[in-house]
Order: C-alpha cells, then sequence, then structure tokens
C-alpha cells in the first residue's frame, strides 16, 4: 500500500505556463494542410486582384470628369482591389482555426490538455494575430507594388510608397486584414458550427456595406467595416472618418466581440 | 484520487447526473457502469471541467481539474476517440498536446510505442482504423506519464487481441498506484479488470462496491426443483413468498428461497423432490437486474423497494 500511495501523490511535475499554451496553438497552426493553403490563398488573391482593380479603375479614369479626376486616389485603389476579397480568405481563416476544433472534437481534447479557458482562447488568438498581422502586410505591401504598375500601365495617375501618406495606407490596409480575420475567430467561439461562422462573417463583411447606402449616413459612417477601411485612403474624405479613426472604431469593436466570445467561451459546456 | 461530491447535472428538465457521491481510490481498476445513457460520460466529462454541474462538485487531486497545476501529468483521459483534427498525423495530433503541457518531444515516440501504433505514427487520423484511433486516444492519455486516468468506454471498436491488450494495460497502471477510472455498459467485461465498480442508473448511484461483494449482494440465488407434485409445491413456495417460475423441462425455478427453506417445506407438506440444486446467476444478469430494477424505481417512484424484500 505504500507505494500505491506513493504514486498517486508523487510530484506532478513543473507546471504548464500560457507560454506552452502558445507554442501547443503553434504547432496545431503549423501542422494543418488548409490552413497553408488558405494563407497561400490570401497572398495571390491580394496581388491578383490588386493587379485587376488598378487596370480597370485606369482604363475608366480618362473617361472621369475632371472633378472625379482630381479625387482619383491610386493607393486606395490599389488597396481595396487587393483587400476586398483578401478579407474573406481571412475571416473564413480565423473562423477555420476555431471551428474545426469543434467539427472534429478536438476542442475537448484542446480543454483537458488546457483547462483554463482563457488560455486556450488567449493562446489560439495570438498566434492567429502574429501570423495575419505578418500575412496581412505582404498581401497589401505587395497589392500596392504591383498595382501602381498596373495603373501607370494604362496611363492612370499612380503613386509610391515615398509619398505622403502612402506608407500609413499600406499599413494600415494589412492591419484591418488582421481586424477581419480577428472578427472570425471571435465568429468561430460564439457561433461554433463552420458554416453559421463563416456565412456570418461573409454578411458583415462584404453584404452589409452593400446594403450601406440605403441606410442614414451616420450608420454607414460609423458601421466598423467601412469605418476600417477609410485606412486605406490617402485622400480625405470630407464626409468620412480620418484614416485612424476608422481604424480605432474597427479594432474597438473587434475587441468588444473577443470579449463577448471569451464570456461565451468560459460559460458554456464544451 | 478523484471525489464527487452531490455532483448534479440539469439539462432543461433532464437529470443527467443526480446527485452523485462518491470517491475513486488510487491502486485499482474502477469500473464505472450503468446502461447507455445513464450519465457516465457527462459525469466523466463534469470530472475533467468540461462540463460545469448544475450542483455539487468533482475533485481531482483535492481540485477541480481547472486548478491542476500540470493537467496532463496528473490526469490522462480517453473520451473519445475521434476527438482528433482528422488532418493530423497520429505523431502532430501527440505533439500539439505535449507542448501545450511541456511535454518533452521523446515522450511522443514513447507513447506510441507503448501502444504500439508507431508503423501509423504518420498517417492522417482520419485515415485511421477505429481500432488505431482507440490506441491513439490511449497514448494522449498516457503522454504526461498521470497518476490518474480516465478512460470512457476504451475497449470500444478494439479488437480481440486489443481488447486483451488494454485490459493488461488498465491493470498494470492500476498495480502502479494510479487510480484508473474506467467507464463500460458491459458488467462482462468490468468483471475481468475492475476491482471495484460504481453502478450509476439514471444518474444516481446504485451501488459502489468491491466485485466480489457486489456479486454476493446482487447476484439473486435461484434454486431449480424437480418433483412429482410440481403444482401443489408451486403453490406452498409462492404462499412463503417466494417467486415461482415453470422451466420448459417441467422443473420449477425458485427464488427469494433458500435450498434449505424449500427442503423443509416440501418435507413437511410431504412433497418428494427428485432434484433441489442452486443455481448461480452471472454477474452480467445481476448487473442487468439491479440497473431494470432502479429503472423500475424511478419511472414506478415508490420508495425503496429494495428493503421491502
Amino acid at each position: 500500500m505504500t507505494d500505491v500511495t506513493s504514486r498517486a501523490s508523487a510530484p506532478a511535475g513543473p507546471p504548464a505556463t500560457f507560454v506552452d499554451a502558445v507554442r501547443s496553438e503553434g504547432t496545431k497552426f503549423r501542422t494543418l494542410r488548409s490552413v497553408r493553403y488558405t494563407l497561400l490563398a490570401v497572398v495571390v488573391m491580394a496581388f491578383g486582384f490588386a493587379v485587376l482593380f488598378s487596370a480597370g479603375a485606369g482604363n475608366m479614369w480618362t473617361k472621369r470628369s475632371p472633378a472625379d479626376q482630381a479625387g482619383f486616389d491610386p493607393t486606395n485603389v490599389s488597396l481595396q482591389g487587393g483587400v476586398l476579397l483578401t478579407q474573406l480568405a481571412m475571416g473564413v481563416l480565423g473562423v477555420l482555426i476555431v471551428t474545426s476544433e469543434y467539427a472534429t472534437g478536438m476542442i475537448r481534447s484542446s480543454l483537458v490538455a488546457v483547462p483554463r479557458r482563457g488560455w486556450l482562447l488567449g493562446a489560439k488568438v495570438l498566434v492567429f494575430a502574429v501570423v495575419a498581422l505578418v500575412v496581412g502586410q505582404i498581401a497589401t505591401f505587395g497589392a500596392f507594388l504591383l498595382g501602381q504598375p498596373a495603373l501607370s500601365s494604362v496611363h492612370a495617375p499612380h503613386t509610391g510608397l515615398d509619398a505622403a501618406g502612402v506608407p500609413g495606407a499600406v499599413v494600415g490596409g494589412g492591419l484591418f486584414l488582421l481586424l477581419v480575420g480577428l472578427l472570425g475567430v471571435a465568429c468561430g467561439f460564439l457561433i461554433r458550427s463552420t458554416a453559421g461562422a463563416i456565412t456570418t462573417t461573409i454578411a458583415v463583411t462584404l453584404v452589409f456595406p452593400l446594403m450601406l447606402g440605403y441606410l442614414p449616413e451616420a450608420i454607414s459612417r460609423y458601421y466598423p467595416i467601412t469605418a476600417g477601411q477609410r485606412v486605406m485612403a490617402v485622400m480625405p474624405d470630407a464626409s468620412g472618418l480620418g484614416p485612424w479613426t476608422g481604424l480605432s472604431v474597427l479594432a474597438a469593436t473587434i475587441v468588444v466581440f473577443l470579449g463577448i466570445a471569451f464570456a461565451a467561451f468560459q460559460r458554456r459546456d464544451a | 484520487m478523484i471525489e464527487l461530491r452531490a455532483l448534479t447535472k440539469r439539462y432543461g428538465t433532464t437529470v443527467a447526473v443526480d446527485d452523485l457521491s462518491c470517491t475513486v481510490e488510487p491502486g485499482r481498476v474502477t469500473g464505472f457502469l450503468g446502461p447507455n445513457g445513464a450519465g457516465k460520460s457527462t459525469t466523466m466529462r463534469m470530472i475533467l471541467g468540461l462540463d460545469r454541474p448544475t450542483s455539487g462538485s468533482a475533485l481531482v487531486r483535492g481540485r477541480p481539474y481547472a486548478q491542476l497545476k500540470a493537467p496532463m501529468r496528473e490526469v490522462g483521459a480517453l473520451l473519445d476517440a475521434r476527438a482528433v483534427h482528422q488532418g493530423r498525423t497520429a505523431r502532430q495530433h501527440l505533439r500539439c498536446l505535449a507542448d501545450s503541457n511541456g511535454l518533452p518531444k521523446r515522450r511522443v515516440d514513447e507513447v506510441l510505442e507503448i501502444v504500439g501504433m508507431s508503423s501509423a505514427a504518420d498517417q492522417r487520423a482520419g485515415r485511421l482504423s477505429l481500432g488505431m484511433s482507440q490506441r491513439l486516444g490511449i497514448a494522449a492519455a498516457l503522454l504526461g506519464d498521470p497518476g490518474v486516468l480516465l478512460l470512457d468506454e476504451p475497449v470500444n471498436g478494439l479488437d480481440t487481441e486489443g481488447i486483451r491488450w488494454i485490459r493488461q494495460l488498465m491493470r498494470r497502471l492500476a498495480r502502479e498506484g494510479r487510480t484508473v477510472l474506467v467507464s463500460s455498459h458491459l458488467m462482462s467485461e468490468m468483471a475481468l479488470t475492475a476491482g471495484h465498480v460504481i453502478v450509476i442508473g439514471r444518474g444516481r448511484l446504485i451501488a459502489d462496491t468491491g466485485i466480489e461483494e457486489f456479486v454476493r449482494l446482487h447476484a439473486q440465488r435461484r434454486v431449480l426443483v424437480r418433483t412429482e407434485l410440481a403444482e401443489k409445491l408451486a403453490g406452498l413456495l409462492t404462499g412463503c413468498g417466494a417467486a415461482v417460475y415453470h422451466s420448459t423441462e417441467g422443473a420449477l425455478i425458485v427464488s427469494d428461497l433458500d435450498s434449505a427453506a424449500i427442503f423443509s417445506l416440501a418435507a413437511a407438506h410431504d412433497v418428494v423432490l427428485s432434484e433441489l440444486s442452486p443455481q448461480r446467476t452471472s454477474l452480467e444478469e445481476a448487473y442487468v437486474a439491479l440497473t431494470r430494477d432502479s429503472l423500475e424505481f424511478h419511472t414506478a417512484n415508490e420508495p425503496d423497494v429494495e428493503a421491502s424484500r
């Protein structure tokens, strides 16, 4: 009986830390092929659509009125093109790193290994944020650097990274992608089903903004997604928010969403 | 050691686990038995902090699971062998889990060796057979070399060789002084491995006892009786409160009265017996009878049927 009790009460070894939880989430991220493909899709779509949009908008430029021509924002054209569909891929990736665990039942293994739910959610958000930060910057810098030659090739105005306001817009565009990805993570924790969370993310980022034209201007100005997109504009918009004010509105909204997601995750049965 | 204190889980009006209190001791395999839907898995999920108890508590080594400092080094669990992302290989899955508790990478190879799936280590989890998935789940439970193990229906999907292997493994883990709680809906399975059983039905505790006592207490003693005057004897026996069944071969099966009492009753009424033999019911029958009683007890909602016998 002595050795029996000795094994049962033996010291358990060094405690598990938040850093361990982050390392585990990093390993999870690295070991999924679908994640790598989605990241590749983010970059390819950003580059491809930036070129297409820039060339298209540049072609139309010559047919525009002088007033419209004066308001032409080459940086914004390339970035909007680069971000339009890329934000979806980023949002979907954010959703998938959460809902794939629910769909497969992996979430129970994860929670048995890391029962502190704040740690598990925090580690997931942190790892995703670091990857999305890097990939987002690659996407918008690439979109800008490939989009400007496309504008110049059709003899439309174009600009360079050394122009005033341009670096901020390009960096801000990458941060916008990161925030949309985090929106996906929050939706994933809140909704838990892949289909539901992806539908919600697409509705919030793409569908609602299309309907904003029919709503009072105050709503469309502060709608977080459109407000966040202001950061990609170099030309000031008299009726809109300033670039970084706009992005802050989006960032604050995402923080609130993550807070709600954490509260739900903490309370629910897994 | 695992301690359940008045553990209760309600889903709306359904009570899945009802005021369950018991202690799971180290050094032996404890079988956690009950029919499907009795609340075994819900209880295990509450022990592991996955589900929140409606009231009461479940403690592992004196603490709620979520407060353990090194969860995987203290507790290993197999809940659902399919609780794995199908896109990862067995080795990658184990590495994700090992990293989360700061366990060394070589431990992953060790447990793959222990469960005998080194050759399948680099196959995607989605391609593994149910038996191999089960082994992967057990490998995950063993990763932290924990002192407490919770295994939910571990023999599911294993072949004969696998079943023999898991029985030996559970007995060895218990011999090493670990706490081993194994759920099953089959009494016969537990009879081969468990030293102690906790039986629940409809979320309530029915029995918490050593396997030997369980048999002695709950296996109904029946006696087979043969006589020319079967009808007369049956009437006499029923009059004494015994339950009598007519077997197909013309014999009587008597329960709730022992051989000596039957013999003297027959002798007193000049009934000549040609055979009088006690029958042992199997453990499985005892268990089925016990859990069935508990279900009737609850549906009829009448107090203590057991005691009135």
